[in-house]
């Protein structure tokens, strides 16, 4: 049945990290009687094992809820859910232009963050109605009155019109409802006109192919019809469409205004792009929905299988998770330490490792990860201009004319008593501050400008200890800018190992070597012979650690009694050394590879 | 009992199989009574204060009579090594001890090594008549520290002058006399406090010294300190230097590390021990003692593993009953015979590695003995050889990293030995 769109509201949530989407989402769903509360997962929505151990939402999903409200009309109120993490910033835009109003929550007892703000200036340029929403007014810690200040002040937002709910205990959330109702727009869009609709995600299902989900602003969509889309061409026959129950629920067709899906016969989520426009292959439309970009990959580093027999089942699941996982892209690679691999790129550091988790975790792939890396921008001498992002490609430098990286807008709020300290750790990442706004007498919003890769390396962790955890961050990328580039390489008892080298800033480059030398030497166990292990730029070494021999590896006790035991506790060693690899003639644990691709500076010294 | 052991045992009959291993001709016996625990030891053994003198009894004449029964069943009458240990076979009463003794006397060949272990406090003049009287010819003393605040944390119940005067007794009485030390102990003491202990002990005219590093066995009280962080284990550089102090100290007193953790002037090594550091087939009774039976040469080279019940009430109804027996593959029987071998300076025997397997062990581990070189030789001739044999050892720094050669050796035996035959 095609609604009529007076009937319809299209509205997102937009929080900060933890504020608590997911679970207002969650008594939404319950409210609206969709399902049973028993039936209810925690935080469904966020459908995937990582995301609920991290409590964040990385796919968006959209969910479409029955709302009687006291006019006595039934609405449909499309909750269209959001990434909430800073790597999927893109994918944040897209939802929100599929919405007329955003619910801005707010934790009543952390105030407003980051996120909060980049989310909130992206709402209103998309002309969004902003409903500030503030949660977990059930907390001891609570303070309403406080996060209204904020709103009004840090925000520019009537408080007066700002609600309080309680996410778990789904206090207000009848009122949030009539709020939805009352205060964001129907949308708008005539059903008549040539077919335009917003890609705003994808998913895979291993039986129905790709599920494209969109949002119609103009025309209309019916099973049957000829879709093209706008931003490659590509024309597909559309087989169903449908909202976003708790399963897919089919419909005959989508009108101007509905969120929803389409099944159209295609075959990977890649051949989708978030931020394509749809439109009638046999009346297309004028022109595309605005803000489409390509989006592409900022973080690179090569992935390996443990053992090398085992490329062909990599392989298998790189592709797997491909399927779902538009932003991940990949090309094979080779390593003479490690063999076949595959040189992948990613959204950030954040979507890296979800990917190294679900390939160890859901595809059960042992695996190794090379340094994480930026692209750079290297002009020759030869005029020519190439982007590097693999240590093994880097070209001589002698052949270098200039190396660029890229920047970032970094932006953090904090309390006041970390400011020096946040200066201090941007300015040590080559960071240049571009604004220090006082948002009230407490919090402070500071922008800097630094490279990607310093923060790549270990600015999370770094802010999270110096503001105790209080400072929040979200970045956009900006552009590239001049810098000085070396290639450090390490080697192994005297034999350089690839798949350790790294492009860093050069300045920083002894301090580099040094802590890398250090790990190695902690994560690498003792070996008959002596060990070298040094970092070296070109032919000069510039940090060196040794690992002493293995003294003793024996089993001090050995009689008839338990001749059998020891045999099988040998087996059983033996069996675990499979997991090293053989580098030269020097075994590495994974622990190794994980050592220097950890980008974190505190070492735990384990010995 | 009877259904539950029933799987276990071996498909073939036992005593129509028994011609196809090697007589044996070591005989170990377990007595598994402790007057305490230690704080570091997962050896079976019960508290004697626990069991009634009644219960007692049953399990040495339980254990007599299986020693017999397996002599029997492999073709042996008498042992040219018997080795009494626990446990603390001194923790018996003196008549039950008496009467375990007095009970192996006919087992032992007429130039049998008969040792038996004792605890410092336990050791009484009486009792070394005994042991003279029935034709014992070693002691082997757990002394394992003699630095006070060791033994408190190793649990032991002697102190250090108790140890050494116990050794003075059994060296003036005329016995063979070993001691046990541990080194690596989690006191704090400093590296050259071994050396000490080491100096005192040859000092009291000792002829063979076993010196254990400390192996953390789960389950024991010294783990689970170690496991919460109560105590700290020397690291591996701070070990090797107390090792290497007392080495020097073995040394000067012509003390020849002959085995991994065993020290002997030439001469004193223990026969009993080497014997199953070159897998001959050894016969084990008493509640949790374990036989085994090594295949005769040019039979194929599979062994049969006997693992003795170790429940009290089921060991004295039938020992028979209790005990499980396992087919060794040849392929599992070669790489034991491997990793004992190796432990010693003695090395592997490849002539009767070839006359077992029917295989050489230079061409089923090639690689690894190449790999392996700088560290391989001739070996010492053995002091049970009785003519020249060809043999291959470890150097004594290769011993230290045994563990690494036998995984390079497990990986390739493994790989190479035919198929087939038992599996």
């Amino acid at each position: 049945m095609m609604r009529d769109p007076a009937l319809i509201r299209n509205f997102c949530i937009i929080a900060h990290i933890d504020h608590g989407k997911s679970t207002l989402a969650d008594r939404f769903i319950e409210k609206a009687r969709v399902i049973d509360a028993r039936k209810m997962q925690d935080q469904m929505l966020d459908n995937m094992d990582i995301e609920r151990e991290r409590g964040i939402t990385i796919k968006s999903q959209a969910v479409a809820l029955e709302y009687e409200a006291k006019d006595g009309k039934t609405y449909t109120l499309n909750l269209v859910d959001t990434p909430g993490h800073v790597d999927f910033s893109y994918e944040v835009s897209r939802a929100i232009s599929s919405c007329e109003g955003a619910i801005l929550l707010i934790d009543a007892t952390q105030g407003v963050e980051a996120q909060t703000l980049s989310n909130m200036y992206m709402a209103l340029e998309h002309d969004l109605e902003i409903i500030p929403v503030i949660n977990k007014i059930d907390m001891p810690a609570a303070d309403p009155a406080e996060i209204r200040r904020q709103i009004e002040r840090d925000l520019g937002l009537d408080p007066d019109g700002a609600l309080e709910v309680s996410g778990r205990y789904g206090t207000g959330v009848d009122e949030l409802f009539e709020a939805i109702v009352a205060r964001i727009p129907a949308p708008k869009g005539l059903s008549a006109d040539p077919l335009r609709a917003l890609i705003f995600d994808s998913h895979y299902d291993p039986y129905r192919g790709v599920v494209v989900h969109l949002r119609v602003f103009d025309g209309s969509i019916l099973p049957g019809q000829k879709i093209r889309l706008m931003s490659n061409g590509a024309e597909h026959e559309v087989e169903e469409t449908g909202q976003f129950r708790i399963i897919l629920s089919k419909t005959d067709g989508l009108p101007a205004g509905a969120v929803g899906y389409i099944i159209a016969g295609i075959k990977t989520v890649s051949d989708v792009r978030v931020g394509d426009t749809v439109t009638s292959a046999d009346s297309p439309a004028a022109g595309a929905l605005p803000g489409f970009r390509e989006v592409k990959p900022v973080v690179f580093s090569s992935i390996y299988p443990m053992d090398a027999a085992d490329y062909d089942e990599l392989k298998v699941a790189l592709e797997k998770l491909k399927l779902n996982d538009a932003s991940l892209i990949y090309e094979k690679d080779n390593s003479v330490a490690l063999g076949f691999g595959f040189r992948c790129g990613f959204l950030g550091l954040l979507h890296l490792e979800v990917v190294q988790e679900r390939l160890e975790r859901e595809y059960g792939q042992s695996i190794i990860l090379t340094a994480p890396s930026v692209r750079y921008r290297l002009r020759l001498t030869t005029g020519e201009t190439v982007f590097v992002d693999n240590p093994s490609d880097y070209p001589d430098p002698s052949r270098i004319e200039e190396a660029e990286e890229p920047y970032i807008k970094a932006q953090i709020i904090t309390p006041l008593a970390y400011i020096g300290n946040l200066i201090t750790l941007c300015v040590g990442k080559r960071g240049v501050q571009r604004s220090f706004t006082h948002l009230d007498e407490k919090r402070v919003e500071l922008v800097f400008e630094m490279p990607l890769a310093e923060v790549l390396f270990d600015f999370y962790d770094k802010l999270k200890s110096t503001s105790r955890g209080y400072a929040s961050f979200d970045y956009d990328i900006e552009d590239y800018k001049p810098t000085k580039l070396a290639k450090l390489d390490i080697l192994i008892n005297a034999k350089p190992v690839d798949a350790f080298s790294q492009l860093v800033y050069e300045p920083s480059s002894y301090d580099r070597a040094k802590m890398v030398c250090e790990r190695l030497s902690n994560a690498i166990p003792r070996q008959q012979f002596k060990i070298p292990i040094q970092g070296s730029i070109g032919a000069k070494i510039i940090a060196r650690e040794t690992i002493n021999p293995l003294r003793k590896d024996v089993l001090a006790k050995c009689y008839g009694g338990d001749i059998s035991r020891k045999r099988k506790l040998l087996e059983k060693q033996k069996e675990g050394k499979k997991r090293l690899k053989m580098v030269g003639d020097v075994e590495l644990p994974q622990e190794a590879f994980l050592a220097v691709l950890r980008t974190n500076e505190d070492d735990g010294n384990r010995s | 009992m009877l259904l539950a052991a029933f799987p276990l045992r071996l498909a073939v009959s036992p005593d129509a199989s028994a011609e196809a291993f090697s007589p044996p001709s070591s005989l170990y016996v377990h007595v598994p009574f402790c007057s305490s625990f230690c704080r570091y030891c997962d050896f079976f053994s019960l508290a004697a204060g626990g069991v009634s003198a009644a219960s007692m009894s049953a399990v040495v004449d339980a254990t007599l009579t299986r020693a017999r029964s397996l002599a029997a069943r492999f073709g042996t009458t008498t042992f040219s090594t018997i080795y009494v240990g626990g446990g603390t076979p001194t923790a018996l009463p003196f008549g039950l001890l008496k009467r375990l003794l007095e009970g192996l006397k006919p087992l032992a060949a007429p130039d049998c090594e008969w040792t038996v272990e004792a605890n410092p406090d336990s050791l009484a003049p009486e009792q070394l008549e005994l042991f003279h009287r029935c034709g014992l010819t070693r002691v082997s003393v757990g002394v394992q520290s003699l630095v006070e605040e060791e033994l408190i944390l190793l649990g032991r119940s002697h102190d250090a002058e108790t140890a050494l005067s116990a050794l003075k007794l059994c060296v003036d009485s005329g016995f063979t006399t070993s001691a046990d030390l541990i080194a690596g102990i989690p006191s704090g003491a400093p590296p050259d406090r071994l050396a000490d202990s080491v100096g005192r002990l040859l000092d009291a005219g000792i002829h063979h010294l076993s010196i254990y590093d400390l192996t953390l066995e789960e389950g024991t009280p010294l783990f689970a300190s170690v496991s919460r962080g109560e105590l700290r284990l020397p690291d591996a550089d701070r070990q090797y230097e107390s090792w290497t102090l007392a080495r020097r100290v073995l040394d000067r007193f012509g003390f020849r590390r002959y085995e991994v953790s065993n020290f002997a002037s030439p001469g004193f090594e223990c026969r009993h021990n080497l014997g199953y550091w070159r897998l001959v087939s050894y016969i084990g009774a008493g509640p949790g003692a374990v036989s085994t039976l090594v295949g005769r040469p040019g039979g194929g080279g599979a062994a049969l593993r006997i693992e003795e019940g170790r429940d009290l009430p089921g060991y004295t109804a039938d020992p028979g009953v209790a005990a499980r027996e396992t087919a060794i593959a040849p392929r599992d029987a070669a790489f034991e015979l491997i990793m004992m071998s190796f432990r010693t300076i003695f090395g592997l025997d490849l002539d009767d590695f070839s006359a077992r397997f029917g295989h050489e062990a230079t061409e089923l581990l090639q690689d690894s003995f190449a790999a392996w070189k700088g560290h391989l030789g001739a070996g010492e001739s053995a002091p049970t050889d009785l003519v020249a044999r060809r043999r291959l050892a470890l150097d004594q720094d290769g011993i230290d990293i045994l563990n690494r050669f036998l995984e390079a050796c497990l990986g390739e035996i493994y790989e190479r030995y035919p198929a087939g035959g038992d599996s």
